[in-house]
């Protein structure tokens, strides 16, 4: 190929090579994208094999053609089809073998596999808006697609008709601001190079790209390579003087690297890189310089150092690398990022205006995004500046896989912060990044969820930046490794609260004081995380807690550190496998009183940090914690704990729920004379009057209470308490208040005083207690919680022809337990989502149907999810005949109006969140009266917590943060890691369930227990995260 | 003992002759590697990590002599011809500021890390100190003076792929095969290193050896992985 000598051969080529693309396009073009990520998940398999298959059947109407990556990287390999019949047709998750069928049933018969196509209208394509990557479907190797694209005219368009000033005014109109993190105004940048008095120029490109998780930078560089090239001359040209530029790519990216260099030779040898380019007399070349493993060599004047063949340390600034003396071997230097290159061509090209219909009013134009980590869609995403983040995550990239938690996204790599929840409405722009804390780097977001521990994230980063640190000044040297220091004796349990002191003031100094960008924003992450995450670090300091259960030394197994009673989970489990089942049942009944509730109802939060779930699925604990008390009511077997040497004190407790129960289990064994009031003529608090008997049979719900009786606990039924005061004056030294939340949220919407419209709990008290309550033929119940299913799952057992489950959100963001969901889904509920009730419409008082309006989600709210607004005009009207209310529930704390404890929102008692006390003395409060409704082993936990506080109190103690417990005698658990076999993928073992039928009609338990054999089986499955580290 | 490439493994009597402290033969490939040597100068080996293991600290002098190879007259030894490519970059790249740093990542890919030797060579020929050239390469991770396996894993420590359990692969090598960051395995095949991240995020966890790139690596996966390289 012969170098083109003026602008007409190059018009006269892209003519040519237009020609080529649209001969090319009446084809079924086959594009097998070629990115690093997807060759190393095997495409280059897949284009080999659509080329043989092609070839073998003889397929003339088909081209086979290599492109570079358009972002989809979590489903690599991705194959695009253009035909005229279906349009673009993407592929995903192909491999070789799924090659044939392709080509038999779309290339030749013409109807695409849909199974393994991408749906198009998702939100992931609809919601980008596609600029800077908009070459990604060529082959980067082949210049003359780009030249058919328009490439290489902006080029000539500067070269012929525009004067260096009006380029670098081009681009200020456009509002182009360096994309590779700090934001400068790249027209400004150009504008003080342009000034500087002096002969020879350069222009560099940072293609350092050293933050992990960011890798925009390569997918332009490997699929894109010649918007740089064109980009740069473009620069070079208006800024005048410079002959010659260099890119700085990292060594971690050989084909990014191979890609530009093929590129380079290429724009060589069409005379489009030299000397006389377009016969305009202008001359430019590029070479490539590698790096050799160095993240501060993204630094600007490091990397100039190391372009020069020196130790990448940063310079003292000024001089400027734009002014003499400053930049590379002293000239002045302009340094930009690879992105922001890759904008000037098409600036050019289509104008500023263009380019700044999109983005905020200081942050114009698209930006690409690297959205890694927990998320469903990982890939690269191009939106305008400004889109909200909580859209990014949540709409393009799918939300937080495996049913967990968001925490927080993780944003502008080691230089940058966590940004948490409440802040997913930001836009995502220059400015409002950097009020939050953090800054935009070069686009990289890690989505992080509740097993991310913030603690270890800060210190991961200040790892990172310690081990890339250039050691030439004081503040990052010694600096970074000090706030390492303070950050593992956190993760430790060494930690104090005025570490946290230390760790800011140093974050502050060391941000303040260091050379370069590396050290000044290497804080960053630490105050972040302290800014948004407080909490975290002093559970850490303050409870020996590590929330996300990552932090190993703070604990042996994540199940049992998770569990808020702390239960030896592996240690009765591994009983279970050797058939010690009288041990392990009293392995468990000595911290947790009702194994045989807790066994049946619990939210097992344990369950879900199972390190077993990376290989299959997490063990069934629920399952083997009920099956061993179960086995132990069967078998008669008894575990009474030694009652202490009785005290004089007496304790009163207000309720005789969980909490209540497990705070007198606890003081009774302290020796206490414990009484418990209990209003209902039954005990067990919501356990008795909340959860059906399907779920919790009353008579194991009787048993586990009569334990505590034995224990010498007198609870008295049917006795509300209204005075506080009259309990000390009858000669109680403390009382603690565990009247649960049992009083029925109230929509406030008209006709709920028609007959047959119930408050869900009150429902269900009364068919607990075994009242007669009329349940119509159809029952709508509103809400998403535990107590609407229960409600549902209730009035269909007693008669209910249909049920509907109305909720305002979506089915994602119900808090009920899954299981309960899907058992609800499989008895024939009825659910109906995004919708909300008016109006109860009643005839003659009695309810005949409900008004209800459809709700659509909008911005985000500070838990992280969307909020409904209810769509105007949407309004329905539905049949029904009775109506249930489980929105939520308050505690009933009128009783406590004149005892001058402090209340909170809602009607909660007020307590130290950790001593459980009021304010006050010798009252304390816990479970659902403290924290609203939650669950059964956190009101257990709440029990202990105040039986220790109350036990420090009456011993004249001072109160402590931390529960104390006495050891135990010592139980002698196996000790044997599992085996290779046991480590297998294997399923969970299913306990048998009763037939549909018997589901629907009865209140019949329904799910049974193990079987021993089947419970040894599935106690086999425990990896025993306990034993390791020992 | 040292992994050397196998083609210097080919050639070199240390290889040939195991049974012999491999300081005390003549021409074995690290004392030829030095600039113009005939092979009996022991300067390298007083710094060589195998003479401070196994020496016992003994005083280094050749003993045995003539079992290097019978070369054909006139030809190469493979340690020349490395010698004589790093001569043929230094000098076309003499002229050029910045150099040393392409030298030395050329001279590295040749041979597998920088021998003492070679460093003085290009020092010497590059006229720069060589506390200067020690320098830049004791600066930028991916210079070694050490010989690694003769496949290289890398880990990915980014962010995502921290956040996606990388952190469990590195205890799986530690665990199944002893491994840790900057160990190589005792047959010399593998050795691990830590990487802050290949760019390839959208596929967490990530790890490359040699040029393969390997992603959503499970822990359970490891052992077929390694096995599949010969």
């Amino acid at each position: 190929m012969k170098p083109l000598k003026s602008v007409e051969e190059l018009e006269n080529l892209r003519r040519r090579a237009q020609r080529r693309l649209a001969e090319q396009e009446k084809k079924i073009q086959v594009k097998v994208h070629l990115g690093t990520c997807g060759i190393s998940s095997g495409a280059n398999k897949v284009l080999e094999a659509f080329i043989r298959e092609v070839e073998a059947r003889k397929l003339l109407d088909v081209v086979v053609l290599r492109a570079a990556c358009i972002g989809i990287c979590g489903r690599e390999p991705v194959v695009t089809v253009i035909d005229p019949r279906n349009g673009k047709v993407i592929y995903c998750e192909l491999d070789e073998h799924k090659v044939p069928q392709i080509v038999e049933e779309h290339l030749v018969k013409g109807k695409p596999v849909k199974e393994w196509t991408m749906d198009l209208d998702e939100p992931w394509f609809k919601l980008q808006e596609i600029r800077i990557m908009h070459n990604q479907d060529l082959d980067p190797l082949d210049i003359e697609q780009y030249i058919a694209r328009g490439g290489y005219q902006a080029l000539a368009k500067v070269l012929t008709q525009m004067k260096p000033d009006e380029v670098i005014d081009e681009i200020r109109k456009s509002g182009l601001r360096g994309r590779g993190g700090a934001g400068f105004p790249t027209a400004r940048k150009w504008g003080f190079v342009r000034s500087a008095p002096a002969v020879e120029k350069y222009v560099v490109c940072n293609a350092d790209e050293g933050d992990p998780g960011a890798y925009m930078n390569r997918a332009v560089l490997e699929g894109n390579p010649h918007s740089i090239i064109e980009g740069m001359a473009i620069g070079a040209y208006a800024i005048g003087n410079v002959r010659r530029g260099y890119v700085y790519v990292r060594a971690e990216y050989p084909l990014a690297i191979e890609t530009l260099s093929h590129a380079i030779a290429q724009a060589r040898e069409y005379g489009l890189l030299g000397k006389n380019i377009l016969g305009t007399g202008f001359e430019f070349d590029i070479d490539i310089f590698p790096g050799a493993g160095a993240f501060v060599c993204g630094e600007e004047t490091a990397l100039l150092q190391s372009i020069e063949g020196r130790r990448g340390n940063p310079r003292q600034r000024p001089p400027f690398p734009a002014n003499i003396g400053g930049g590379l071997f002293g000239k002045p230097t302009t340094i930009n990022n690879v992105e922001t290159w890759s904008n000037i061509p098409q600036i050019i090209l289509k104008g500023a205006d263009w380019f700044a219909s999109v983005g905020t009013e200081k942050s114009k134009g698209t930006k690409t995004f690297c959205l890694v980590g927990k998320v469903k869609n990982t890939g690269l995403v191009e939106v305008p500046l400004g889109t909200p983040l909580g859209k990014i995550i949540f709409d393009i990239g799918g939300g937080i896989p495996g049913g967990k938690k968001f925490k927080a996204v993780q944003i502008g790599g080691p230089s940058g912060g966590v940004i948490p929840a409440e802040h997913l409405n930001t836009p995502v722009d220059y400015e409002a990044v950097t009020a939050l804390g953090a800054i935009m780097g070069s686009g990289g977001l890690v989505v992080m969820d509740e097993d991310s521990c913030m603690v270890d994230v800060a210190k991961y980063f200040l790892q990172f930046t310690r081990d890339e640190s250039c050691g030439k000044c004081t503040p990052c040297r010694a600096g970074i490794p000090k706030m390492i220091e303070i950050l593992e004796k956190i993760s430790r349990g060494e930690g104090t609260i005025e570490d946290l002191d230390t760790l800011t003031e140093l974050a502050e100094m060391i941000s303040t004081v260091s050379l370069c960008g590396l050290g000044q924003t290497s804080p960053n992450p630490v105050l972040t995380t302290l800014r948004y995450f407080r909490e975290e670090y002093e559970a850490h300091i303050i409870d020996k807690k590590c929330p996300a259960a990552v932090c190993r030394a703070l604990f042996r197994s994540p199940c049992q550190h998770t569990c808020p009673v702390g239960l030896d989970i592996p240690g009765y489990i591994s009983l279970i496998k050797e058939g010690r089942f009288a041990e392990a049942y009293k392995l468990i009944k000595r911290r947790n009183p009702f194994p045989s509730i807790c066994g049946r109802v619990c939210h097992h939060p344990c369950e879900s940090k199972c390190n077993r779930a990376q290989i299959d699925e997490p063990l069934a604990i629920n399952d083997l914690k009920r099956f061993v008390a179960d086995y132990a009511l069967e078998q008669g077997i008894e575990y009474v704990p030694l009652v202490k040497e009785r005290k004089k004190e007496r304790v009163a407790i207000i309720g005789a729920g969980p909490a209540g129960l497990s705070a007198a289990w606890d003081l009774a064994v302290e020796g206490y004379q414990v009484t418990v009031f209990e209003a209902l003529p039954v005990a067990g608090g919501m356990l008795a009057v909340g959860i059906p008997e399907y779920r919790l049979p009353r008579e194991i719900l009787r048993k586990e209470v009569q334990e505590v009786e034995k224990l010498g606990v007198d609870i008295r039924l049917n006795t509300p308490i209204n005075d506080i005061d009259s309990l000390f004056k009858e000669g109680y030294q403390a009382v603690f208040i565990a009247v649960g939340a049992h009083r029925g949220v109230k929509m406030g919407i008209p006709g709920e005083d028609l007959r047959g419209v119930y408050d869900a709990i009150e429902f269900l008290k009364e068919v607990n207690l075994g009242k007669e309550i009329q349940v119509g033929k159809k029952v709508a119940v509103i809400g998403g919680g535990n107590s609407a299913i229960d409600a549902a799952r209730v009035a269909l057992r007693k008669g209910a022809e249909e049920v509907h489950l109305f909720y305002r959100r979506e089915r994602k963001d119900m808090p009920a337990i899954a299981e309960e969901i899907v058992a609800a889904e499989e008895e024939g509920i009825h659910f109906h989502f995004l919708t909300i009730p008016t109006k109860i419409l009643g005839r003659d008082g009695k309810v005949v149907g409900l008004e209800c309006v459809r709700m659509e989600l909008r911005e985000f709210d500070r838990s992280g999810r969307k909020t409904p607004y209810p769509i105007e005009g949407s309004e329905y009207r539905v049949d029904i005949d009775t109506v249930i209310e489980a929105i939520g529930q308050k505690p009933d704390t009128s009783f406590l109006e004149r005892s001058g404890i402090k209340l909170g929102r809602g009607g909660v008692v007020a307590v130290d969140r950790r001593t459980l006390a009021t304010d006050r003395e010798g009252v304390f409060a816990g479970g659902d009266a403290v924290t609203g409704p939650c669950t059964v082993i956190e009101a257990i936990a709440a029990g202990q917590r105040a039986a220790s506080s109350i036990k420090r109190f009456l011993q004249g103690k001072k109160l402590s943060p931390l529960v104390e417990r006495d050891s135990y005698e010592p139980i002698d658990i196996p000790s044997q890691p599992p085996s290779e076999e046991e480590i297998k993928e294997k399923a969970r073992v299913k306990a048998g369930k009763i037939s549909m039928s018997e589901r629907r009609t009865s209140f019949k338990e329904i799910v049974f227990s193990y079987t021993p054999e089947q419970a040894r089986e599935e106690a086999s499955r425990c990896l025993r995260c306990d034993l390791e580290g020992e | 003992m040292f992994c050397c490439p196998e083609t210097i493994r080919d050639e070199c009597p240390a290889f040939k002759y195991r049974n012999l402290p491999c300081w005390q033969i003549e021409g074995t490939y690290c004392k030829l590697l030095d600039y113009g040597q005939r092979g009996d100068s022991t300067d390298i080996c007083w710094v060589c990590q195998v003479y401070k293991r196994y020496g016992n600290g003994e005083p280094i002098e050749i003993k045995h002599f003539g079992k290097g190879f019978n070369r054909p007259e006139g030809a190469i030894s493979y340690a020349g011809r490395i010698f004589k490519e790093i001569q043929e970059v230094i000098d076309r790249t003499r002229g050029q500021a910045g150099a040393i740093i392409p030298v030395l990542q050329h001279a590295q890919r040749l041979i597998g890390y920088l021998p003492a030797p070679v460093i003085k060579t290009i020092s010497r020929d590059l006229k720069i100190s060589l506390s200067e050239v020690y320098g830049i390469i004791s600066f930028y991770h991916f210079f070694s003076t050490v010989p690694k396996g003769k496949y290289v894993i890398q880990v990915c420590m980014g962010t995502s792929c921290y956040v996606k359990g990388g952190q469990r692969l590195l205890d799986a090598f530690k665990k199944g095969w002893g491994l840790e960051p900057g160990m190589t395995t005792a047959d010399g095949k593998f050795s691990l290193e830590t990487v802050r991240c290949l760019g390839c995020c959208g596929l967490s966890p990530v790890m490359a050896i040699g040029s393969d790139v390997h992603r959503k690596v499970k822990a359970s996966e490891l052992r077929d992985i390694l096995t599949s390289y010969p």
